[in-house]
């Protein structure tokens, strides 16, 4: 009897553990993400620039190229880009992907495809500049909130659970 | 009056003593207000019996 009560402490305090590490983690990975979707929109622009490559291959070639969950978000894109046009297939890809960034974030990600494969590459350059520049703001934001709430909820995580097996003892 | 109900009040203590300065520093003051709160609810539960057994005690007591 004894041991299971004991047992049953250390499993909530586990779990509680658990999902303040869980939380916590989504502000880290919110953070890479933004920042591989700021490389990955670098690389597209310097092969609309260079290599005048249909987009849906460019895509492809990214989802192969990067390990993450963003790799998901761009093969979907050139799934979509069999049926739809460029915006459309990118902004049903990036707001039914189940990442870490936020609603905000996935409108300066949603941006980027504004402009894609409607006009001269010059005009696709810029508006992907433009991008850039809004997702270096929220990179800066996810930043700071990754500062401020990283450790938080990993304490907050621990002694909530340390918290409830008291007042349960 | 069992030793371990103080302790168990102290341990709830220290607790919301430590999250009321994690939430405070990271800028959620009305957060760590309510987890204080909730902490002296908790601690008021626990004692309430205490609480009733020593009216009835100061009654017999004192006849009332």
């Amino acid at each position: 009897m004894e041991f299971v009560k004991f047992s049953i402490y250390a499993l909530i305090l586990a779990c509680t553990t658990g999902i303040g590490f869980l939380v916590s983690q989504k502000y880290t990975k919110r953070e890479s993400e933004l920042k591989d979707f700021k490389s990955a929109f670098n690389l597209i622009k310097t092969k609309i620039r260079y290599t005048y490559e249909p987009l849906q291959e460019i895509f492809d070639d990214i989802a192969k190229n990067y390990n993450s969950s963003i790799a998901y978000v761009f093969k979907q894109a050139s799934n979509n880009m069999q049926t739809q046009n460029a915006t459309d297939g990118w902004n049903k890809a990036v707001n039914e992907a189940v990442i870490s960034i936020t609603k905000e974030d996935k409108r300066v990600v949603c941006s980027f495809g504004k402009l894609l494969g409607q006009t001269d590459s010059q005009g696709q350059i810029n508006e992907i500049d433009l991008s850039l520049s809004l997702l270096d703001e929220q990179i800066e934001k996810a930043k700071i909130d990754k500062q401020k709430n990283v450790k938080l909820y990993k304490s907050l995580g621990v002694i909530t659970g340390i918290a409830i097996v008291i007042v349960l003892f | 009056m069992e030793i371990d109900l103080l302790f168990k009040i102290a341990g709830i203590g220290i607790i919301v003593a430590v999250l009321h300065q994690i939430l405070s520093k990271a800028g959620r003051e009305d957060q760590a207000m309510m987890v204080t709160l909730a902490g002296v609810v908790i601690v008021l539960t626990v004692v309430i019996k205490e609480i009733s057994s020593l009216f009835s005690a100061v009654r017999t007591v004192f006849n009332l």
